[in-house]
Order: structure tokens, then sequence, then C-alpha cells
């Protein structure tokens, strides 16, 4: 099983949709996908209409027992585990355990999965270095924007802090507008480092619709330049798993 | 696929209404798509298929699909357009390799026509999530040139982390009296239904439950019935050719008739039982040499075998000209079989069976029937143990060959009694019979080969190069035939003497001394 965290300290860069759009397109092609929603948001559970068993806590997330919360979508091969709000306090409880936690929790799913995607909350805390180092590959949205490449130095440096491989540390440009002139430089300045990935993964309303429609947009509107991105982008991360 | 799924049976009295409303009563239920499918089931006239746990549909011509009942360990693929195709057709495919060790020499037959609808569903819950999918199958079949509408089913697959709706709802199909686990063999037995038949209902193996109070003509009466039965129902595929095991049956049938016609005979006037016999007689010799090309035919490999690559030359000629002697036999049999000579005694003997066998019979014919099977299965074997302890080393063949014959009339006797003996117990006595004779008839089949080959050579005419090869061919395969009934001639002494040992010859005793209140089986024909 492949692990793959979608992960930015930053809020609103299209995290979620990223999570959910690509776990959508690895099911496409007919693997066994686990989309793992650690945000006690519960964005990715409300895109898929998927709300956590009454049962569902942090505790029992911690004692490893998750086959028994995860939901299957409406579509073949992927399924949720949906977050609990009783996850905004993950950390306490992980910083008992030490930064391999996570790791040893999602190993009891490899049996099940052939991927399994991490929609990962937007900060920067004991959490996120336990899903860092639970993942194979940690990819983050990037809008191109100043403070967002700074958010993305600062996350190198986390990386390097906790003594994370950084060739797992990939990038793409997210909520991308080409009228905006800041957005072009900005691409055309850091889009060619070898951290990000070749997909620009546009803003675009399709994507914002997925909030009424609780679809990805490739199931709505296959066509739609949102969907071949992401399906374009999972193509990209999924060479990137067998590249050394 | 769910790992979760369900599927109930219901009978076309059932409609589809009242199985969504019960759905609808849990959420709200979408309707998807819906897919229609036409196929046939295919099986071996004695359902060789079905008996093995497999079901096999044709779509269009040459589309099959090999499944076990529960749907699973699916074989699917092209296959030969013929109506009624034999396994060798399906040429090497896995397909092909699944059916050939299922199927033998027999044929697949068509055994009825379906259309299926599939309707699929989502049950939707507040969050317009799907919680669980299902499909619901109707079936119809068409017979006579009338639509039957024959039930179907409707499957249930839950979703992971949905458990809970599945289980109720299964639950409440459940309380509603809905036969649960709706596999293909329950489609298949849904769909014969409308051509009021069922699997199973033609074996290959003969069985009859006799009732011990009859008397011995009408115990025989019941026999011959269903032997003729035998005769009209292999009579359809011999005249079509599907494949050789018809005609096989069908004289099996009609031997199983003389042999047990002979055993009354002395009960009845000679006239009366001769004509009948001499008739019975008449068709096993107007099928007989269709047969026997049909067993060589079937030995072409097995010939092929035994020889040197540069005999097979000869070997394959020798073969084109029996399967074109087959052709000319098989026109000449379809001939006699629809000939209203045949007819005429086919209605004789029916006559015979139904309405004099009992009166001809006579103060004879009253006899208990279990009193006088054990009688006639005592005499038979006396007679065995007599010829068979008389056979020697040195003895001819001649006697190994009448040997075999009354083994035979043992072994039908056997079978033809069997219901009124203890089961056990008959069952180990053909099981001792059947090993010795498994050793006369492979020494007979060799014989007969040999004399057959042997007859075969000396009418070829000399001078040509093809005959030449022929002649060499048959004369390697006699060499090969003769050394080989030889090694079957030496292992006789030993074979009956393990069938005629006093432990055996008690155990023969005691079955037929078995009190009368002995355990009945179920009927299967």
């Amino acid at each position: 099983m492949n692990s793959i965290a979608v992960y930015s300290s930053k809020g609103g860069v299209g995290k979620t949709a990223a999570a959910v759009n690509l776990s959508y397109a690895c099911s496409l092609r007919g693997k066994k996908t686990l989309l793992c929603d650690m945000d006690p948001q519960g964005a990715a559970g409300f895109y898929y209409r998927i709300r956590p068993k009454s049962k569902f806590n942090r505790k029992r997330f911690l004692k490893g027992k998750l086959h028994s919360y995860i939901r299957e979508t409406d579509y073949p091969n992927l399924d949720l585990l949906p977050t609990h709000f009783s996850f905004r306090n993950l950390d306490l409880a992980l910083d008992r355990e030490g930064s391999g936690e996570l790791k040893r929790i999602f190993s009891g799913l490899a049996d099940d999965y052939d991927y399994l995607i991490l929609d990962c909350p937007p900060n920067m805390t004991l959490l996120s270095e336990n899903l860092i180092m639970a993942a194979d590959k940690v990819v983050t949205p990037v809008v191109p924007s100043t403070l967002s490449i700074l958010a993305l130095a600062q996350l190198v440096k986390f990386f390097d802090k906790i003594s994370a491989d950084r060739k797992k540390l990939h990038a793409f440009f997210s909520m991308v507008e080409r009228r905006k002139n800041m957005h072009g430089d900005t691409i055309k300045r850091f889009g060619k480092k070898k951290v990000f990935y070749r997909t620009l993964v546009p803003y675009l309303a399709d994507v914002e619709k997925m909030g009424i429609t609780r679809q990805p947009v490739a199931a709505t509107k296959p066509e739609s330049p949102a969907a071949e991105a992401y399906d374009r982008l999972w193509l990209e991360i999924w060479k990137s798993l067998f590249r050394k | 696929m769910s790992l979760l799924q369900v599927s109930f049976a219901f009978a076309s009295d059932i409609t589809p209404t009242f199985l969504l409303d019960t759905v609808r009563a849990t959420g709200v239920v979408v309707e998807q798509e819906v897919l229609e499918d036409q196929f046939q089931y295919l099986d071996t006239f004695n359902w060789q298929l079905y008996s093995q746990g497999r079901v096999c549909k044709r779509r269009g011509t040459d589309q099959y699909t090999l499944s076990d009942f529960a749907g699973l360990d699916v074989q699917e693929g092209t296959g030969p357009d013929t109506l009624v195709p034999l396994a060798r057709e399906f040429i090497s495919t896995s397909l092909g390799r699944e059916m050939e060790p299922l199927l033998g020499i027999r044929a697949l037959i068509p055994c009825v026509d379906v259309e299926r609808e599939k309707h699929f569903f989502h049950l939707l819950n507040k969050d317009e999530k799907i919680i669980m999918r299902l499909c619901l199958e109707l079936n119809s079949c068409t017979y006579k040139g009338r639509v039957q509408e024959t039930g179907g089913c409707i499957r249930l697959y839950g979703l992971r982390g949905y458990e809970k709706i599945y289980h109720r709802l299964r639950q409440m199909f459940i309380e509603k009296g809905l036969p649960e686990s709706c596999g293909e063999d329950f489609l298949l037995q849904q769909a014969l239904a409308v051509r009021k038949r069922r699997p199973l209902d033609y074996s290959s193996k003969f069985s009859v439950t006799l009732d011990d109070r009859e008397n011995i003509s009408e115990a025989a009466r019941d026999i011959f019935l269903i032997l003729a039965g035998n005769m009209a129902e292999n009579l359809p595929g011999v005249m079509q050719d599907w494949d050789i095991e018809f005609l096989h049956e069908f004289r099996v049938a009609l031997r199983r008739s003389r042999s047990l016609l002979s055993s009354l005979k002395k009960m009845m006037p000679a006239d009366e039982c001769g004509e009948m016999l001499e008739g019975l007689k008449a068709i096993g010799t107007a099928t007989g040499p269709l047969r026997d090309l049909d067993v060589y035919l079937l030995e072409q490999g097995a010939f092929q075998a035994l020889l040197p690559e540069s005999l097979h030359r000869g070997l394959k000629e020798f073969f084109a000209s029996l399967a074109s002697a087959r052709e000319q036999e098989f026109e000449k049999l379809i001939q006699t079989l629809q000939s209203p000579d045949y007819e005429l005694f086919m209605s004789q003997w029916l006559d015979f069976v139904h309405n004099r066998l009992c009166t001809l019979t006579g103060g004879k014919g009253k006899q208990p029937c279990r009193y006088a099977a054990a009688k006639f299965i005592r005499k038979r074997l006396e007679k065995i143990l007599l010829a068979g302890g008389a056979i020697s080393e040195q003895s001819p063949d001649e006697e190994l060959h009448s040997l075999r014959i009354q083994c035979k009339k043992l072994r039908y006797l056997l079978e033809f009694y069997r219901s009124l003996f203890p089961d056990k117990a008959m069952a180990a006595c053909i099981q001792k019979l059947k090993k010795l004779q498994d050793n006369l008839g492979n020494f007979n089949d060799l014989s007969v080969q040999q004399e057959v080959l042997g007859h075969y050579r000396e009418h070829l005419t000399p001078g040509s190069k093809k005959n030449m090869h022929i002649a060499a061919a048959l004369g390697g395969l006699i060499t090969h035939l003769q050394s080989d009934q030889q090694k079957v001639r030496k292992k006789f002494g030993k074979t009956y003497s393990h069938f005629a040992t006093a432990e055996h010859r008690t155990l023969f005793q005691n079955m037929l001394d078995a009190p009368v209140s002995c355990e009945k089986k179920g009927e299967t024909k």
C-alpha cells in the first residue's frame, strides 16, 4: 500500500479538493483506494456525503480499529474513513505515542487497499509530523503567490527539523488563475523547481461547485479542465512513487 | 464486488412492485438502468454439468458462459456456433479446457431460452448517499410460442460502513417468506418448469423403485415401461446424431428389455414371448453396426498411440474409411427407425407390456416379486460360479465370452430388483461383480477388435499403395491388441477367484435372504 498525504500548513489552498479528486482519479484506475479524512472539519466526508458512525472517535482511531468505521463511497474501489470532531485533539495523544504512531495505525490497512490518501488538517503540529512520517509522498498544493512559496520553504525546513526525507515532498500549483500576473510570474519563476509537479490545477467554478454537487469534479463533469488536471496530477504522483 | 450480498428468489406470482415497496420503506429508491439479456441454458442430455455443480449459458450463437451455482468461478468466451456442440469443438480455449472433462463425449443440448431484464436501483439516505445497491431480475421463457413469466430474483449489495440497512432489508425479505440464496441452479429450475422439466430428470444410470407387494409380472411391467421410456427419450438424439451416447443408451435400454424378457420366458407361451424377443433383437441388430463403428472411431487416439509414426498414415486412412462407413450406417439406421415396421413393433411392444404381460405369465407371474427376483439372481449366480470355476488357463476364449454374458445378465437382474433388497449389501455385490465384468469386458473388447481389424485387413484389395499402408497399420494394431489380450487373460484367474470367495458368496446369500423390510431408496426416474 502506498500512502500519499495531501498537506499544507495554510488553509484554503485546495487541499481537500485535491485529496477528493485525486482519490477519485486513483480509484478510476481500478486501484483499491482509501481516502482518510484527518481534518476534523470533515470536508472530504462532506464531499462524498459520508458521515462518521456514531461510535467513532479519536480513541478508537488511535486503537487502530479502523476497519469498522470505513465506509464505501458511491464509486467503485473508493472508500472513506471519515473524520471526527475529537480529531482536533489528536496531537495530545500522539505526543505520548511518538512520531511513528500513525504509520503503525495505517499499516493495518495494507491488505485492503492499494493506495491511502490522507487529507491533512492545515497546521504544523505533532499530527502533521506524524502524517509526514507515515506517508510515502507528501503532496502540497501551492497557490502561485509569494506567501505560499514562503510556506513551502517553511515546510522544507520543517522536513529537515523532523528528519523527514525531503525527496518525498512534492508540490503543485493550485487554484491557478492565468489572468493574474502574479500567478504567471510565480509559476514561471518556481515551476521548474524539482519539487513541483508540472500539472497546474486551475481555479475553476467546477471545483467550487463540488460543495453543491457533493461529488468529485470528474464524476459530474469529466470533460472539465479541472477534472483533467487532477487526473494528470494523479499520474504524476503515481509515476513519482516509483521513481528513486 | 460487494462483500455483502444476498439474493432472494421469487415466483411469478410476486410482483416487482411488492418487492420495491419493501425497499422503499427504508429510504429513497432510484432506478439507474435496465439491461436486457437473452440466453439459452445448455447441458448434456444426462445433466453432466448440473450434476457437477455447473451451469452453461449461451448468448447469440457462440458466446458461452460456464459458472458454478453461485454464479462465481466463471469461464466465458467464444465457442462453436453449432446448435448442439461437442466439447471437442471448443478449440483450445480456457473455456474448452474447462468443458472437456465436464462433458466428455456428450453434446451440449439447448434446454430452455430465457429473456432476462435486470433493473438496477440505488437506495439513498437523507444525504442522497448510496447506502445499498439492488438488482431486480425478471425472467421469462418462450415456450410453444407463448411468453411465460418464470419469476426472478432480487439481489441486495451492501456497502461497507452501511451494513445495518443491508441486514435490516435482508431480514424484511426473510420475514416475507422469500427463499434466500438464489443461485443459477434455482433460476435454471424456474426456467425449466415452464417446459414441465427439471434438472436431473434423466439419468444414464438405471434406477427403479419397485413395490415389494407387487408380483413379478407387475414388477417386470414397471421395469419394461421405464426402459421403453429410456428408448423413447434417447431416440431424438439418435436421429439427430447429437452424440454417440444416445445410441448407446438406447441400445442399453433395449438389451436390458431383452434380458428381462428372457428371464421371464419360461413363464409364458413360447410363441408370444419369442415374437417379442425377435422384435427386440431385430432392433439390436439394426443398431449394432453403427454402435461398433462409433466405438472404433472413439479409439482413434488410443490406437494411434499404440503405433509408430510410420504407420499413422495407414491408420488415418483406415479411420477415414470407417468414418465414411459410419455415414452410410447412420443413413441405414435412420431409415429403419423411421420405418412403419419399427413404429408398428414399438406399439406392439408397449401393448404387450401394458396389457398382455401379466396375463401371459399366468400363475407363475403371480409370485411375489422379491421371492422371484431372489430366485432369478440365485440361479444366475450359480450358473456363473459353475462356468467360472471350470475355466482354466487352457480353456478356449469362447468360455470367457459366455461367462461375460452370464455376468451381464446377473448385473441386469441386480439392477432391476435392487430396490427390493438391502441397498448397502446390494451395492457391495454389484461392486464385486463389476470387477469381474471389467476383466471379462476388456478381454472381449480386445478380442472383437482384433477380429474386426483382421476381417477388414483380409478384405483389402491388394495392389494399391493406400491399402498397403492400411494393412501395415492394422497388422501393427492387431499385434498390440493380441499382447494386451493375453495380459488381460492372465489376470482373469485371480479376478475370478477373488469374486468367487466364500466370503463373497455369503455376501450374495445374505443379501438375498435379508428380511423383506429392507430400506427403500427414492425413485430417480
